[in-house]
């Protein structure tokens, strides 16, 4: 992977306030296809830090690599366009249907407008919105999340390989921005740009970044991953921001997968009760699951249930609701298990097919490591 | 009751729906009944042609004229038929026939509209009646003076009181209401006659227009057949009472606007002097029009320039301020002195110093201020969201504000370009005293000369033109605003 964006010891200090160095020797490298959130209490630098990149505020000292090229010496329009910008305040432009939003920076660098008309479409399918319902409306007759999905469209209208985002989903309710989120991050999942966040709120920086560069009063506090932000914070200052509950927090981006048993007591449906007893005594757990041919999860079986009458376990399987993705978080996974009086929950893939079981004991061992 | 069918599709509707229920095709016969669901073009129409026709009845002239203390309607002018010059007659007749043209449009837009079902229409009766009562009024004024004019009035009025009553119980007009309303309607018709007769034959003075049999034939024609259009429209409480508001309403405007409008100085002096008042229009016009594109194409670009540069922003305001407090005679006065030292170094023969060359200048001086304020505020108000965004997608300063500033600012620029022109077409009316023409020329002549018409009329035709300015430049507002601007949600 190679190097996409480099800060190299920059630093802002703004006129008239001399004492006071915004952005401090800000040095860190970014990879392409990452999401790096910049995030800190307010006035730390971020989004000072961020403008720099695409000049809107000029640096003081120091050198901002993009793509290997150094953004000083480049030119500061062409700069702009070839960065894909969304604002926290999204700032749709008015007078422009939602296609001529979109389209304004391929219209900038001249793109002929069969490309344009093509892209605004794929872009509007992209973010959930339908291109013939929407592309000849105004921004005002949209609600706020549909203009913030536009405003990311028209980020990425260009292609741009770097995108800048200033608390793009500051201005949403909470569950409409958990919903951008993670659609965002569906998206990035498969155009794969290199992403510069800027948020204030650290389960979001945590949630949606690669990396995440924590500054205080322009310095670099840490820049790290988000697990070892959260398991290693560098000072008390990191501990403190990230929050008491941060070991609750890295139940949010730990998987099920990570923690989860996978040697799950299983029985086929078509073996016999004996066996399935016999299986129970031999494993001493309570439950056994059970499964069809191809693995699928079909229910559980206990002792009570083994002690009917029948021959097999099929006749006696009770359905069960306590199964998850093993991709879900951790987060859902605990709740999960206690939602339920089973005491454990079973991860199954996407096609439903049992891979593990998890308990309270599995997530402990995990985040103790 | 009735049972209504859609003219379109011929099934059964309810009979006071609009649309029709199967095929949503409006419904002309109950749409035409209230005017109230009329588009307002159409109550515009109706409303002007109605003032028309009231003013087509009545006397052109003042009364003292004729010696008379009240106005003359058509029908007291008949009755003192002979003792009326012939020259003042026929200057006066003229007018009327100008009249006609108007009258003519009406009844055109009266047969379009109303072509599915003209026998249907209450509208045709409703006019003739206005125009008579209107003539008839003034008379019948002069007669309540008189005792047994009150004692007439009195029976009248109880018998009418006595009609409408029976009306309201019944629900529907009877056969005394038909009677009642067809022998209003042949007068009326008689006296619209002899209005029209009298016009035309008077020309020929040798002959007498009611010797004609030409005359008594088309009167009778007419008259059944407008007798037979009023029988049949007439078949509703609320198509009755609609007409006697009507002719409250238009009784009201009579002796509120219509007549003093019409009998007033200002008005005879805009027909005695039709040309000058056009010429001066044009001039008026002129004048404004191109101060206006000076002040335009200066303030704009200034206003957008100080946007940049707050400390300008300071010098340019203050300094606008400052010029718009100037009494614009001053400034007139002002400009002359310098204007001719230009005249001097040209050797000039007909100098700029004075007329409309100072004029105009000193009209753009004065609208700078609010087309530079407006376009200060407006840009200065973009949302700065906006431009950021803009700026940081790579848009050049020149493409921020021609796609973006300028758009979004056209509005708030048009409503200060509106003030401007308000403002010129006012201040303008004082040029005429550096000699530059225009509508204050009416003014300044009318205060020499102690003719307060002339003033007036000066000052009624700069205030209408300020108005239809005010309408087009709104248009041209509505026009220029960004579509997307106006959406509300």
């Amino acid at each position: 992977m190679s190097v996409m964006l480099s800060f190299q010891e920059v630093t802002k200090i703004y006129p008239g306030a001399e004492h006071f160095k915004a952005v401090d020797s800000l040095t860190f490298d970014l990879n392409e296809g990452e999401i790096c959130t910049l995030v800190g209490p307010s006035g730390c630098g971020k989004t000072t830090a961020m403008k720099m990149i695409n000049r809107l505020i000029s640096m003081t000292s120091g050198k901002i690599l993009v793509d290997g090229q150094n953004a000083d010496r480049m030119d500061t329009i062409e700069l702009r366009r070839s960065i894909g910008y969304v604002i926290q305040n999204i700032g749709l432009f008015p007078n422009m249907t939602i296609a001529e939003n979109i389209a304004i920076v391929p219209r900038l660098k001249g793109w002929d407008a069969g490309k344009i008309s093509e892209k605004v479409e794929s872009l509007l399918e992209m973010v959930n919105l339908p291109a013939e319902e929407f592309m000849n409306r105004y921004p005002k007759e949209l609600s706020g999340g549909q203009q913030q999905r536009i405003g990311v469209a028209r980020g990425m209208a260009a292609d741009p390989p770097i995108m800048l985002m200033d608390e793009p989903f500051g201005a949403i309710d909470p569950i409409n921005r958990e919903h951008l989120q993670n659609e965002f991050l569906r998206i990035q999942e498969k155009v794969r740009k290199t992403i510069v966040f800027v948020t204030h709120d650290i389960d979001e920086a945590i949630k949606m970044g690669d990396k995440i560069c924590l500054l205080r009063n322009g310095k670099l506090v840490q820049f790290d991953n988000p697990e070892k932000l959260l398991t290693e914070p560098a000072n008390d200052f990191v501990r403190d921001f990230v929050g008491g509950d941060r070991t609750l927090k890295r139940l949010n981006l730990l998987k099920v997968k990570n923690a989860m048993q996978t040697d799950p007591p299983l029985i086929r449906a078509l073996e016999s009760l004996q066996t399935a007893k016999g299986k129970l005594s031999e494993l001493k757990t309570d439950h056994l699951i059970v499964v069809d041919e191809n693995g699928r999860l079909l229910g559980t079986v206990d002792p009570a249930a083994l002690g009917k009458t029948g021959d097999k376990v099929a006749e006696v399987v009770q359905a069960t609701q306590a199964h998850i993705q093993a991709s879900a978080s951790l987060k859902d996974g605990l709740s999960e298990i206690f939602s339920h009086d089973l005491g454990f929950v079973i991860a199954v893939d996407d096609a439903q097919k049992v891979v593990g079981t998890l308990t309270e004991k599995d997530i402990k061992a995990l985040l103790r490591k | 009751m009735e049972i209504a069918v859609c003219p379109s599709c011929q099934k059964e509707i309810p009979e006071t729906t609009k649309f029709c229920s199967h095929c949503q095709a409006p419904i002309l016969s109950v749409a035409r009944k209230a005017i109230s669901v009329w588009p307002w073009r159409d109550k515009i129409i109706l409303f002007a042609t109605l003032l028309v026709a009231i003013a087509f009845f009545q006397p052109w002239v003042p009364g003292s004229v004729l010696n008379e203390d009240v106005p003359l309607s058509a029908f007291r002018m008949l009755m003192s038929i002979g003792d009326l010059d012939i020259d003042f007659l026929e200057s006066y007749n003229i007018l009327r026939m100008a009249l006609m043209v108007p009258l003519l449009i009406f009844l055109l837009f009266l047969l379009t509209y109303l072509r599915r079902s003209f026998q249907e229409s209450i509208f045709l009766p409703l006019f003739l009646l206005i125009i008579v009562l209107s003539a008839f009024v003034p008379a019948l004024v002069a007669w309540l003076g008189k005792l047994w004019g009150i004692a007439f009035g009195v029976i009248l009025a109880v018998g009418i009181f006595a009609y409408f009553k029976n009306v309201m119980r019944t629900g529907r007009l009877g056969p005394t209401s038909h009677f009642i309303l067809t022998l209003f309607l042949c007068f009326a018709i008689f006296l619209y006659q002899m209005d029209l007769a009298q016009s035309v034959y008077l020309k020929f003075e040798t002959l007498h227009f009611t010797d004609t049999f030409g005359y008594w034939f088309t009167w009778l024609v007419i008259t059944l057949l407008l007798v037979i259009i009023a029988l049949s429209s007439l078949k509703r409480v609320e198509d009755f009472w609609l007409l006697v508001s009507a002719v409250i309403l238009s009784l009201v405007g009579y002796r509120t606007f219509i007549n003093p409008l019409f009998l007033s100085g200002p008005f005879a002096f805009f027909a005695d002097n039709f040309s000058t008042v056009g010429e001066y229009t044009m001039t008026h016009i002129q004048m404004v029009a191109i101060a206006q594109v000076i002040a335009i194409s200066t303030a704009v670009p200034i206003g957008i320039y100080i946007t940049r540069n707050p400390t300008a922003a300071n010098i340019v305001l203050y300094l606008t301020s400052i010029v718009i407090t100037i009494p614009s005679i001053a400034l007139f006065g002002f400009m002359m002195p310098i204007l001719s030292t230009i005249d001097r170094h040209w050797d000039a023969v007909s100098g700029i110093g004075i007329g409309q060359v100072p004029a105009i200048i000193a009209l753009a001086l004065y609208s700078q201020l609010p087309i530079i304020r407006n376009t200060y505020i407006a840009i200065k108000n973009v949302d700065p969201s906006t431009i950021e965004a803009g700026r940081g997608m790579g848009m050049t300063r020149f493409q921020l504000l021609i796609q973006l500033q300028l758009p979004l600012a056209a509005p708030i620029i048009m409503a200060g370009v509106r003030t401007a022109v308000i403002m010129s077409i006012a201040i303008a009316a004082i040029a005429a005293y550096i000699g530059a023409g225009g509508l204050g020329l009416f003014v300044s002549e009318g205060l020499q000369m102690a003719t307060n018409d002339s003033v007036i009329a000066g000052a009624i035709s700069m205030s209408i033109l300020a108005i239809l300015a005010d309408i087009v430049l709104q248009k041209a507002e509505d026009w220029l605003t960004p579509t997307g601007l106006k959406i509300v949600r």
